[in-house]
């Protein structure tokens, strides 16, 4: 029998094929010689994509291994944008990683995928042994906040821990502040801060009309300046509505707190507005709006439609003076503003070396005397660049060239003369010029008005208080297969060195009691000396706080007056309001999966072999869910019901019971 | 033409069988208890009768049995919240009475099937206005409650069965009926050393506190705030709300102003932690004037 041959081309792949299958052997070798087959590897997936995280988890996963050497922490990084849609489907799809940033309240999610960590809670941190005031401190206990937030009250149990706090302060270009107000500090009170905001509002109308001047008179296209005095976009307003509203309103809240829960529930407001006990006009709530429209003259234009990232941005370039920042940018922003243009440094003024600004200044002055033209020698970029200025007539060095100049700090720690400053309309403009873009920032936090304020101090309540959550928050996935791992890490994680070391690393708050603080943000450390609370978003369900929102902006916007705006949104609520209590008192769902809940822990206690003091803890706690559900109705009935029967003599009063007698069931 | 071959399918067929017939009843039902949980009913349903196929083949003590029967039950008492029907009520209980006819040994069982019965008895009352089934309801819970030989825990239970499906108005006689049944109960029980025992107190104290409060007796208010503290809290997170309620109280309606500061000052110390700890600390300083 002929045997046919084998063709090169086939030899060729045989070849290809032996090869790869010793490659492959060798791998295997190799593998099992590393033991990478007897480590395990958790994975970690959060959103955090601010400058330094990643690398500050990267040193703590570090220190872990060195601990752990069969462990590899591996982390997933997702933008924020993006976040939510990628967890779900790693979530839905059953292959999530072992640990996923959360937050605390996405009560859908919590239950249904992570793990109740309720228990690991009750135990000391071992990783704090060498700590001795807290070595033997529940875990829950050693966070600087008790870890309230992350209590999920309707599942009765913890399920995120978190590594971080996040706190807002104000920050102020020191340069651009320097230059249009003269000034050094910030504002200490709030009238310093209006005035000079207005300040700055006039620096920039004045020096837009030099330029349309200079425009017109030269033919030229020279840009108006835009400056805002205080960067914002909805991400700050939201805040700082809250806060404003809180020092205006917070003891007038407690006042309509009918039980003393220390809640101010929709029916206890409902309550207020049928007895008149208060009402959009009343002085304070008035007071906490007017001065939040008169703040917000001050804001960038169009601030609801931008965002966080654009408003650091406008900062950062120098077109606002003013911003508010949350600390978790912080690395990023001082980052970002370092690498601003240094600014041209002059070397040397007609082939003579200068040292300082006050050098460069006598000499230029000297010049201007004599001279048409100066030579001036500067560095940019690293780049020996030769420009002719001609001066004009002047009295001082900004009037004569058209700009400043300052020492700044090098690199090396020397002072050189830099140009700080170039006016849009002067020869160091048409020169060539280029003005200092970096600048030195301070941190204050935002004078809201007190007692001592002329305008508004009869209205304060008081300080609004600072009460931060942990955050940076993770849950440990229900399909992880290293669930203990995850625990031990998060506990090495929040070992008060551990997470101090962290923190400071990236520039954020720790979260451990009496951990050390980073500097820079040592004014970020939350006021806890404050009252909580506020009279906005009390107003009952999605609905009327929609419509609240609608005639609001339009007050702020000037479309309405305040007066317009209170009798619009009081008309609006005596309509909303009646159809919100039906449903209110309609609504039992909460109630039914109360006692859901209550006899699943019931049956557990009759029908577990074991007894465990955990499940006859949380019947407890779901007996006092159904408590709570189940006597709304009779709390309303008796707060309301005597104001349905007999009327109170005012206008909202009698639309309210109108709107309600219309609509209830006739039964 | 494949033609079917008669051994092979013979063998499927057997370990089809005997992979089914060795499908675990308790993996069963722990999954449906987790689904359960999660408020995944249907699935949770669906799982519970899987379990009991499963047990009826395979054979499981009269508690396990119970336990599948009454996770069904819930299943159907719960799956569609205060839309659940007559009907679905009316399975749940044929459930609970086919759990009770397995004849399980354990009393503190057959108390908590007949409390369910109980509960589904009264919401079927409500539904159809029947007086008739809601004092016999009424006569099975106090039967309950008066055999002081019954479980703690079940005791209680019924006890607030009772107080909360009935307490649509806080100024009805029905109201003040059952709480002075709860007060009675609490402070015939205060006495006992274990802890453990009075485990639904706090539940209770703290309805007796709000009822009191909107029939306007600030006293007894008052003192069922500070029981709730004494009892409970039910858990860490609201270690406080009870201190805050009975410092305002004192403050504000028993005039009271040591009281007032004594519970102002629990509060004043958790800064940091209790968001009110700043409005105690001033005012301690307001009321020490």
């Amino acid at each position: 029998m002929k045997h046919k041959e084998i063709s090169k081309f086939s030899l060729f792949g045989l070849i290809i094929l032996i090869l790869c299958y010793l490659i492959s052997v060798w791998n295997v070798i190799i593998v099992n010689k590393s033991n990478i087959k007897n480590k395990k590897t958790l994975t970690i997936a959060h959103w955090q994509l601010e400058l330094g995280v990643k690398e500050g988890l990267n040193k703590l996963i570090t220190e872990y291994a060195k601990l752990h050497p069969n462990i590899i922490i591996e982390q997933i990084r997702i933008p924020q944008k993006r976040y939510g849609q990628w967890r779900l489907i790693q979530l839905v799809g059953e292959n999530p990683p072992d640990m996923m940033q959360t937050h605390s309240y996405n009560l859908t999610l919590l239950p249904h995928f992570y793990i109740p960590i309720t228990k690991h809670l009750k135990d000391p941190n071992p990783y704090n042994e060498n700590d001795h005031d807290i070595a033997n401190t529940p875990w829950r206990d050693t966070f600087k906040d008790g870890l309230e937030n992350a209590y999920i009250s309707e599942y009765l149990d913890y399920f995120t821990v978190g590594l971080s706090q996040f706190n807002y302060r104000c920050v102020l270009n020191k340069s651009l502040y320097q230059r249009i107000l003269n000034k050094k500090t910030p504002p200490k009170d709030f009238d310093e801060l209006i005035n000079n905001c207005k300040m700055i509002n006039l620096y920039v109308e004045n020096e837009n009309k030099k330029i349309r001047k200079y425009n017109s008179l030269h033919n030229t296209n020279r840009t108006l300046i835009v400056i805002d005095p205080i960067g914002a976009s909805r991400h700050q307003v939201e805040r700082l509505d809250g806060r404003i509203s809180t020092i205006f309103t917070a003891d007038k809240r407690k006042e309509l707190d009918f039980n003393y829960d220390g809640q101010l529930s929709p029916f206890e407001m409902m309550k207020a507005l049928l007895t008149g006990d208060f009402t959009l006009y009343d002085s304070k709530y008035k007071a906490s709006r007017e001065m939040f429209k008169e703040l917000t003259q001050y804001f960038t234009t169009g601030f609801m439609s931008n965002d966080r990232m654009n408003t650091n941005f406008r900062f950062v370039q120098g077109r606002s003076v003013i911003t508010m920042i949350g600390s978790y940018d912080i690395n990023s922003f001082l980052q970002q503003i370092k690498e601003q243009p240094f600014g041209d440094i002059i070397l040397k003024i007609e082939g003579q070396y200068v040292e300082n600004a006050e050098e460069a200044k006598k000499k230029l002055l000297q010049l201007a005397l004599n001279k048409q033209s100066v030579e001036i020698e500067i560095k940019r970029n690293n780049n020996i660049k030769r420009i002719t200025i001609k001066p004009k007539r002047g009295k001082n060095i900004l009037s004569i060239y058209g700009f400043n100049i300052d020492d700044i700090n090098n690199n090396n720690k020397t002072t050189v003369p830099i140009i700080s400053f170039v006016k849009m309309y002067s020869p160091a403009y048409d020169a060539g010029f280029q003005e200092r873009k970096r600048f030195e920032t301070i941190f204050f936090e935002f004078p809201f008005p007190n007692k001592n304020n002329e305008k508004y101090g009869q209205l304060i309540a008081g300080n609004a208080l600072e009460f931060n959550n942990t955050a940076f928050s993770f849950g440990i996935s229900k399909t992880s297969k290293n669930k203990e791992i995850a625990i031990d890490f998060l506990k090495f994680c929040t070992a008060r060195k551990n997470n101090e070391k962290f923190n400071k690393s990236i520039k954020w708050l720790p979260v451990i009691k009496r951990s050390k603080t980073a500097d820079v943000l040592k004014i970020f450390k939350p006021n806890y000396n404050g009252f909580v609370g506020n009279l906005n978003s009390v107003f009952g369900r999605k609905e009327s706080l929609t419509k609240q929102n609608q005639l609001f902006w339009s007050y702020i916007s000037g479309d309405l007056t305040y007066n317009e705006y209170a009798n619009k949104f009081t008309n609006q609520l005596a309509k909303s309001l009646p159809l919100n209590l039906l449903k209110e008192k309609q609504e039992n769902t909460k109630l039914y999966k109360a006692y859901m809940q209550k006899n699943y822990y019931l049956s557990r206690v009759i029908f577990a072999n074991n007894n465990n003091y955990d499940n006859q803890k949380k019947l407890s706690g779901a007996w006092d869910a159904i408590y709570q559900a189940s006597t709304k109705n009779p709390r309303i009935k008796a707060l309301l019901q005597p104001l349905l029967d007999k009327t109170p003599k005012n206008k909202f009063a009698e639309l309210f019971v109108k709107k309600y007698n219309a609509i209830k069931p006739k039964n | 033409m494949i033609k079917p071959n008669i051994k092979i399918t013979i063998i499927i067929c057997c370990f089809n069988i005997l992979f089914n017939a060795f499908s675990d009843p308790s993996e069963l039902i722990k999954n449906a208890w987790n689904d359960y949980e999660l408020g995944d009913l249907s699935n949770a349903l669906q799982y519970f009768i899987k379990a009991e196929k499963e047990v009826l083949t395979q054979g499981a003590t009269n508690k396990v049995f119970c336990e599948i029967l009454t996770g069904q039950a819930f299943c159907y008492q719960y799956k569609k919240f205060d839309l659940t029907t007559e009907s679905d009520y009316f399975k749940a209980i044929t459930l609970y009475e086919k759990a009770l006819k397995r004849n399980p040994k354990e009393k503190k069982i057959i108390i908590f099937l007949n409390n369910m019965i109980n509960e589904c008895n009264y919401r079927i009352s409500e539904i159809t206005y029947d007086e008739e089934l809601r004092q016999d309801v009424n006569n099975n819970w106090n039967e309950i409650i008066q055999n002081k030989t019954n479980n703690t825990i079940l005791i209680q239970d019924t006890l607030l069965s009772k107080v909360l499906l009935q307490s649509d108005d806080y100024l009805s006689q029905q109201c003040l009926d059952n709480a002075l049944l709860l007060e009675d109960y609490i402070k015939q029980n205060n006495n006992t050393n274990e802890r453990s025992s009075m485990l639904l107190t706090p539940a209770m104290a703290h309805y007796l506190s709000d009822m009191w409060f909107h029939r306007n007796d600030y006293k007894k208010t008052f003192n069922w705030i500070v029981k709730y503290c004494e009892f409970g809290p039910t858990s860490h997170k609201w270690r406080n709300f009870g201190y805050f309620m009975a410092a305002n109280i004192a403050e504000k309606r028993l005039f009271d102003k040591e009281l007032a500061i004594k519970y102002y000052s629990i509060l004043a110390q958790e800064k940091g932690f209790y968001e009110h700890a700043y409005f105690a600390e001033q005012k301690i300083k307001e009321l020490s004037k």
